[in-house]
């Protein structure tokens, strides 16, 4: 009887692994569940490819995509995750530190809400940690978080949550239906019409001043409230960021890695727009990341209130992300500001 | 831990291969623990609810079996129902009625000097509560035995699969089963997984995905008039039947695989051609319970008509504020009692009279069902509503503006794909309920195709769950009774 049970449970697994494999594989073929994991994955790869190369890396969530490594004359990496949260950032690095031979400089981006997000707390943002144990090659969770880690590499294994997809397959059928399995412009991220301007970086693409407005006060409202829940879901929220942030800055610092903390520009309507709905967050952010200079002689580079950046909507792509212009323009000025701090263990603003 | 979450997908396998490896004498001491660990992985500190509860019963038991005297074994079953009651009403009852009674000092302008208790609900106390009431009254009737075996008892009152929302089992058939070696059992297994596999179904399929619109309207319903508040209510019916009846499918199936028999809790409800048909239907195990120990010690038919009425309108008032301590479940319990009455005095009345009126029986048949699922229906406007005052808003509003032409996201608030397969899963569920009014057993009917068949079903209705299920992890709604 056991043999019988063991057997066609067996085989009955078997068949749902090919299954929920060929779905998977089908439905991300032709319409992806995020755009985002794509591209985490992209830089994953781009990291392994070249990992004995890589001399710099940037992490963080997606405005840790400002930094142009050509710009600093690095061989670097990008490993910006879209909304990614610092007990990620301690995950991703825990797993490739030691897999970089040539690594010299980690730069960590640290965003207004850095010290006041869980992703593991709000459904809606779950999906970025399973998705991050799902890319990467670690079976240790952030800690109570097994469960997400299993998802994780469930997913891994069998694609599931390609075919139990948040759109039960709207896309995937839509697409078919149409037989468009191309990327469709109107589902591209970008809400408003934008323009093209000609800078001394050279031509790039941005929106338009009021669409940056728009942009600004809806972003800053939508970070502000999950910033706020996820405060409220995880109790002591900003004492275990820090700890995550340091066991990052331990670890790389124990591998001889330069750690560079920085806050990017953002367009000066987005900070007020955020400083008008939570001065606080900001002003903890700005506390702990004291603490942490303190502790551990680290780098910090302010640039969210640089006025020769944030006043300029052509660097940027929308209110709080730059666009290649920026990212040009941002790296020169940061560049510059760490040949000057020379000292390390420094917080520099430019204001 | 929710029967559609990740952890029981791991716990139930562990628990199962566990409970088939280890010697029989030593299975109740790992059901035990894992009723347990089951419980307290809500909230670990209403354990103590649960064992208090328990104990209580347990030795009051005992105590009652072996007393002959009626005065004393009366005195222990109003102890241990006393116990029960009390902890059901410290928990759920006591803000709700100290409430009303604040607002009606509050209306007579006097003072009220109670506060109310900031306590949260403990999940599944109706459930247990009311099992272990049943034992205790079921050993006083001399029905059943008192349970010796502390462990077994605890067992009984604790069994992980139908602890938190039922079926509501009864001594004489839970009890002698934990005793009952069971082997694994090939045919039983697939059963189980097959009734599991139809729970989920139900829930994640129709249930979760009904609930986003149900929710809109409900949640805020002064924004809605006429058909979209008609159409919430319809979705709601389904959507409590799939939530409920696809718990206690979860329930009886992972039962099942352990070789445990629970008693069924649905016979399609929305198939009854009568109110009380209706409740022979639905939610079984507590309609049984309320007649086996309200209705018939009231008295039950066999009284005058005004007290049988009577009786019956107790039992439903009742068994609306054992659904929630909300003046909203009493109304529709009692909406439920007056259809009875009026049915009961409907047949009553017409029982001598020769209808002359001579249309088919299946039309018949069906406009009695029409009847029923709408009265039912339109209870359950009492049952979701947030308050009175938006029940209230709801009943007013949902004939008006009929006549205004609104667009189809207007009817109805969610996406016409979402609608489309909660709409197609509706069909397809009512299509096997409709086999099996028909005594067309569907997994009798899958069991005997040839196995290429049988699997492509299996892999069609777990692929059907992957893709169209929404992971939501919204609990199950008799969860919060």
């Amino acid at each position: 009887m056991l043999h019988k049970l063991l057997f066609k449970g067996t085989i009955f697994a078997a068949g749902m692994w090919i299954l929920l494999n060929t779905l998977g594989s089908m439905a991300d073929r032709i319409a992806p569940n995020d755009v985002w994991q794509v591209k985490d994955k992209a830089h994953y790869r781009s990291l392994m490819n070249r990992r004995n190369q890589i001399q710099a890396i940037s992490l963080g969530n997606s405005h840790s995509e400002s930094i142009d490594f050509n710009v600093l004359g690095l061989e670097g990496q990008s490993l910006a995750r879209a909304g990614a949260d610092l007990f990620e950032v301690e995950r991703y690095i825990a797993t490739v530190a030691d897999k970089l031979p040539s690594l010299r400089m980690a730069f960590v981006t640290l965003s207004y809400y850095s010290f006041s997000r869980d992703n593991s707390t709000l459904d809606n943002m779950r999906i970025r940690r399973i998705a991050l144990y799902a890319m990467l090659p670690t079976w240790l969770p952030v800690e109570s978080d097994g469960r997400n880690l299993l998802l994780g590499k469930l997913h891994a294994y069998s694609r599931i949550m390609s075919v139990a997809r948040p759109d039960n397959w709207y896309n995937v059928l839509r697409r078919i239906r149409k037989f468009s399995f191309t990327d469709d412009p109107s589902q591209s991220n970008l809400q408003f019409g934008g323009v093209n301007t000609v800078t001394p970086w050279g031509e790039c693409s941005h929106f338009t001043t009021r669409e940056l407005e728009t942009h600004s006060r809806e972003i800053a409202s939508k970070n502000v409230t999950s910033s706020r829940a996820m405060e409220k879901a995880h109790p002591g929220l900003q004492d275990d960021t820090f700890e995550a942030l340091a066991e990052t800055i331990e670890r790389l610092q124990a591998n001889g890695i330069r750690v560079i903390l920085f806050t990017p520009p953002y367009y000066e309507v987005y900070t007020a727009n955020f400083t008008d709905q939570a001065s606080d967050i900001i002003d903890q952010m700005h506390w702990v990341v004291k603490r942490l200079v303190g502790k551990y002689q680290v780098e910090y580079y302010d640039f969210s209130k640089d006025p020769k950046l944030i006043t300029r909507p052509e660097l940027f792509f929308n209110s709080d992300h730059m666009n290649d212009c920026g990212r040009k323009a941002f790296s020169e000025r940061l560049f510059r500001a760490m040949i000057e701090t020379r000292n390390i263990g420094s917080i520099s603003s430019n204001q | 831990m929710l029967f559609n979450s990740l952890e029981f997908a791991i716990f139930f396998p562990i628990v199962v291969s566990l409970y088939f490896l280890l010697p029989h004498r030593y299975r109740w001491v790992l059901l035990l623990a894992a009723s347990y660990y089951f419980y307290m992985s809500w909230k670990p500190e209403y354990i103590i609810l649960l064992l208090a509860s328990t104990t209580i019963d347990y030795f009051l038991a005992l105590r009652l079996a072996t007393e002959s005297r009626p005065i004393f074994r009366r005195t222990f079953l109003i102890m241990s129902l006393m116990a029960n009651l009390g902890l059901l009403f410290s928990f759920k009852y006591f803000n709700f009625f100290n409430d009303s009674f604040r607002t009606l000092f509050q209306k007579a302008e006097l003072a009220y000097p109670i506060p109310a208790l900031n306590i949260l609900l403990p999940v599944g106390i109706s459930f247990y509560t009311f099992q272990t009431m049943s034992y205790m009254i079921d050993v006083y009737r001399g029905k059943t035995q008192a349970e010796k075996h502390f462990g077994i008892f605890a067992l009984f009152v604790s069994f992980f699969p139908q602890l938190v929302a039922g079926p509501i089992e009864r001594s004489d058939n839970l009890l002698p089963q934990f005793y009952k070696k069971h082997r694994l059992d090939y045919d039983q297994v697939v059963s189980g997984l097959q009734i599991m596999l139809w729970g989920l179904f139900k829930k994640l399929v129709i249930a979760d995905r009904l609930a986003l619109m149900v929710d809109m309207v409900y949640g805020n319903p002064t924004q809605y008039t006429g058909l979209p508040l008609i159409i919430a209510t319809y979705a709601f019916a389904f959507q409590i039947y799939c939530d409920f009846s696809g718990y206690s499918d979860i329930a009886i199936g992972a039962a099942r695989v352990m070789g445990f028999d629970l008693m069924q809790n649905f016979r399609q409800p929305y198939y009854a051609q009568s109110i009380p048909e209706f409740w022979r239907r639905w939610h079984i195990s507590l309609s049984t319970w309320f007649r086996d120990y309200v209705y018939v010690p009231l008295g039950g038919s066999r009284v005058e008509v005004p007290r049988w009425c009577l009786n019956i309108l107790i039992v439903f008032i009742v068994s609306g504020l054992w659904h929630g301590a909300k003046w909203t479940f009493i109304i529709w319990g009692t909406l439920h009692g007056l259809f009875m009455v009026i049915t009961i005095l409907w047949n009553r009345a017409t029982e001598r009279v020769q209808w002359t009126l001579s249309l088919p029986k299946v039309i018949t048949r069906i406009l009695k069902i029409f009847v029923t699922f709408n009265l039912v229906a339109f209870s359950w406007i009492f049952f979701r509503a947030n308050s009175l005052s938006d029940a209230d808003y709801i009943v007013s509003h949902l004939f008006t503006n009929m006549g205004v032409k609104l667009s189809l996201r207007n009817i109805i608030p969610i996406s016409k794909f979402e609608f489309s397969i909660a709409f197609i899963a509706i069909i397809l569920m009512e299509f096997i309920h409709w086999l099996q009014v028909r005594n067309i057993s569907t997994r009798i009917f899958v069991r005997d195709r040839p196995i290429w068949l049988r699997w492509s079903v299996y892999y069609m209705l777990v692929l059907i769950i992957i893709v169209f299920g929404k992971f939501g992890l919204k609990e199950f709604i008799y969860f919060q009774f």
